[in-house]
């Protein structure tokens, strides 16, 4: 079962522990060279803040809870600060294929929620798998060439 | 993949690193050499309005691609300094801007004015044409011969070159070869 | 003045400024198609 970003944004994020609703999903930071979710963007503006994957107890359809509040942190650098402004955003990205050409915009990702792999990236009409891409940054993703 | 773009479609697009993601440049000039029939580099512009020329230059070895919507390199340190590129890159000459010349025969006779150049682009930018604006204010599309004289205000191509005019790109493409042939070339 | 034709001034300023800065950027930006010489 994979989750998608899309879908999960605006979901819940609640302590375990509390049972407290601590913000919603605001973002989700991914590690373009591992293929993997990186980290969780809670809450927007000035209360935004981030929880590292691997602290992530459970990404479930309905919420997604962590264990320790204490796991949450303001940003701490200025590319923390791009993160939970939303700046690394993948969603809303233009795709470039390594050839040059432009694929269309990135509009969703699927992600397994257990291991935080990303799966695959859906443009336009079509998906691209994970192992296709190949970088992320300001302006656009890059993926590898689906002609080769 | 190998596809026929225009050199002017070329000028103007980002530069974009594959692994960062970010457009570190725009396309400025595009200099080729008419003798080797091929793309030597690219002069670059700084992204963003109001913004100027960028010193560093990128050799045609360095490109990744050539697409439709951008140039893609590796990372920025494809960017290279004049001081280290070669000489035609680096000052390109004056007055070589060869939009606007007239296309002459051999034996003197006018086949237009060049629009622009058309760039093959699969691995490196191969220049095989030239897209011209003919006498009747049509469009045409010559093949590029090795032996060919450019001057700042002129181009002088063999005779038959006459009979290999094209009306579009497709046409170009197969004409590259046979006027190649022809000529003795390859 | 009243403050429409403030208004007026400001913004014609404001679009010529905007020009200008076109026509610079045109110039110092304007690329071509340059062949080399060939080599002796």
């Amino acid at each position: 079962m994979s989750e998608r970003f899309a879908a999960a944004s605006g979901r819940r994020v609640v302590s375990r522990t509390s049972a407290e609703e601590l913000g919603k999903l605001a973002h989700v930071v991914v590690d373009i060279k591992r293929r993997q979710v990186a980290s969780l963007v809670v809450g927007k503006g000035r209360k935004a803040a981030l929880i590292d994957w691997d602290q992530v107890s459970g990404f479930g359809p309905d919420a997604v809870m962590i264990a320790d509040e204490g796991a949450l942190y303001s940003p701490r650098d200025d590319l923390e600060r791009d993160a939970a402004d939303g700046k690394l955003e993948l969603v809303g990205k233009r795709v470039l294929s390594d050839k040059g050409n432009e694929l269309g915009t990135l509009t969703d990702v699927a992600f397994d929620p257990e291991t935080g792999a990303i799966e695959t990236i859906v443009v336009g009409a079509g998906e691209a798998p994970a192992d296709s891409l190949l970088g992320a940054g300001s302006f656009a993703v890059v993926v590898r060439s689906p002609a080769g | 993949m190998s596809l026929l773009v225009a050199g002017s479609a070329i000028r103007g697009l980002p530069v974009v690193t594959i692994g960062g993601g970010e457009d570190v440049a725009e396309v400025r000039d595009l200099i080729y050499s008419p003798e080797a029939g091929r793309l030597v580099g690219l002069t670059l512009n700084k992204r963003g309005f109001l913004a100027g020329r960028r010193r560093e230059v990128l050799p045609a070895e360095t490109i990744h691609a050539i697409g439709r919507d951008a140039v893609m390199v590796d990372d920025e340190a494809s960017l290279i300094m004049p001081e280290d590129s070669p000489a035609e890159l680096a000052a390109p000459p004056e007055g070589r801007d060869v939009t606007g010349n007239e296309v002459l025969t051999e034996a003197g006779a006018s086949l237009g004015r060049v629009r622009d150049v058309v760039v093959l682009v699969g691995s490196v930018g191969e220049v095989v044409g030239y897209e011209i604006e003919t006498a009747s204010g049509g469009t045409g599309y010559i093949p590029l011969p090795a032996q060919l004289a450019v001057s700042g205000s002129a181009l002088v191509v063999p005779e038959s070159t006459r009979e290999f005019v094209e009306d579009d790109l497709v046409g170009l493409g197969a004409a590259v070869d046979e006027f190649r042939s022809r000529l003795g070339m390859k | 003045m009243t403050a429409v034709a403030w208004l007026v001034l400001v913004l014609v300023l404001v679009v010529v400024l905007l020009l200008i800065g076109v026509f610079v950027r045109r110039r110092r930006r304007a690329g071509g198609v340059i062949a080399t010489r060939r080599k002796r």
